[in-house]
């Protein structure tokens, strides 16, 4: 994803999706869903639920009459709506942070993959500190560095999809890149401790 | 990572580009390499992915929100649009029908739900047996008739389909009949305290039958001749002469099941409404 035929490819699919045609929906779907699950799951601290709400809804907005405008990249426009919707939602008084950031399915998801207990373990471990660490960056800095590192992005796409400057997207991956450094250098410290 | 959810700085050069080009000043090899080491770490952490038993579910929410295709929002308006020429259409008829089709059956279905009131429940029902098919026959008798309505003439002169005029005029006729009919049965009954049911399968069958062959037979033989087989027919059903010519009514007609009676009236309505363009025109 990302490059132009990508972008003619989505742009197609957005226009026929325009005209009520099923495959199209399916195709946007099976290319955006797990990557919206993944954003927004990162985004709001590991809690599968709410990050699967958020990406529905993320798809029935993007179905709303006149949402979305021809000529216009789909993949920013849809990780805008997702930032949009998941700032709604802690904003929201009723927010309380519930999931500790390395949520159960943070550690299941990586049980099929592990060849032994102790390596499990470990990167389970390595899989916690980090979504610590990405939780502890302020929303500014979480939402480039995710966009950047997990998503692939490029600094324009992430420009677009946070309706920021291209320069100020650049000074908060780079204040969060750093920021990160600190913060798992701190955890690796606790840990050793 | 899934194959939905790839890290994509799988390539150790690819993520040292990214990182020289978010940085406003240029980075030292060592700088950048222990940021390469951190971004890298970020790969240990892996999202859910949805099962294929959760995209089906989304599909399912958002398939009735997308938007109709032209071709179908072009078939619905035509659709509304032809519903609503069919209404003005109706709603036409009703001031061509002659007044007297609709007071005659008025009237008439009025003195009959004011005989059930205050007569004998069984009485009522023999009353309501005999005469609501008739009063319905001798209105289908008329509504398509030069006899009764000069306007009717005219009214075929009109690029409007003939059978469309009939089968509105029917509609409009009949529903007024029945509904008419409909609601001096349930004042009878309830003044009887019995079931306005039974009353209505009493004669709603007889009464679709009769005044759906009385129209057919308007149509071949004329109005008259149509009612006054109508009134014989029907009376034979339901009058039984017997010894020094005393006259019983029939309250039920055994034979007659109402999906009998909207079968066989169905035939006959397709019959009218094939007769309808082939009348002779006399203007």
């Amino acid at each position: 994803m990302g490059c132009s035929s990508d972008d003619d490819l989505d742009e197609e699919l957005m226009a026929r999706v325009a005209h009520g045609d099923r495959e199209a929906l399916a195709a946007l779907v099976d290319r955006y869903y797990a990557p919206l699950l993944g954003y927004l799951y990162r985004l709001v601290g590991g809690d599968r639920a709410l990050a699967e709400d958020l990406a529905q809804e993320t798809f029935v907005r993007l179905l709303r009459p006149a949402g979305y405008q021809p000529g216009r990249a789909c993949r920013p426009w849809l990780y805008a709506i997702a930032t949009n919707l998941a700032r709604d939602h802690a904003k929201s008084a009723t927010v309380r942070r519930q999931a500790t950031p390395a949520s159960e399915d943070a550690l299941l998801a990586l049980h099929d993959r592990s060849p032994g207990p102790e390596e499990h373990a470990l990167r389970a471990e390595d899989a916690s500190r980090i979504a610590a660490a990405v939780g502890a960056l302020g929303s500014d800095y979480r939402e480039v560095i995710l966009l950047r590192f997990y998503h692939g992005l490029s600094l324009a796409e992430i420009a677009e999809a946070l309706a920021i400057p291209l320069g100020t997207v650049k000074s908060r991956l780079s204040v969060g890149v750093r920021r990160l450094r600190a913060l798992l250098g701190e955890t690796r410290e606790e840990a050793s401790r | 990572m899934t194959s939905d959810d790839q890290w994509p700085f799988a390539s150790h050069e690819r993520l040292l580009r990214a990182l020289r080009e978010q940085e406003e000043q240029a980075l030292s090899a060592a700088e950048a390499t222990e940021l390469a080491e951190t971004v890298a770490r970020l790969a240990a952490w892996q999202a859910p992915t949805p099962t294929p038993a959760d995209v089906r579910l989304l599909l399912e929410r958002l398939e009735p929100l997308l938007p109709m295709a032209p071709a179908q929002v072009g078939r619905v308006a035509t659709m509304r649009a032809q519903a609503g020429w069919l209404w003005l259409l109706a709603l036409r008829q009703i001031r061509l029908i002659p007044q007297a089709l609709w007071l005659g059956s008025a009237l008439g279905l009025v003195c009959l739900t004011l005989f059930g009131l205050v007569a004998p429940f069984q009485s009522s029902a023999s009353a309501l047996l005999f005469l609501a098919p008739l009063i319905a026959a001798s209105g289908a008798a008329f509504l398509h008739s030069r006899e009764a309505d000069p306007a009717l003439e005219l009214t075929l002169t009109t690029p409007t389909s003939a059978r469309l005029i009939l089968l509105a005029r029917v509609a409009l006729v009949l529903g007024f009949d029945v509904l008419l009919t409909l609601a001096g049965s349930a004042l009878v009954a309830a003044a009887h305290s019995q079931s306005a049911a039974s009353l209505l399968a009493l004669w709603l069958g007889p009464a679709l039958l009769l005044s759906s062959a009385t129209l057919c037979l308007s149509l071949l033989a004329g109005p008259l001749v149509a009612i006054a087989s109508a009134v014989a027919v029907w009376g034979a059903q339901l009058i039984e002469v017997g010894a020094g010519l005393s006259l019983t009514f029939v309250v039920t007609i055994t034979w007659l099941t109402m999906p009998l009676a909207l079968g066989v009236a169905c035939v006959f309505l397709v019959i009218a409404l094939l007769c309808a363009p082939y009348q002779r025109r006399l203007a």
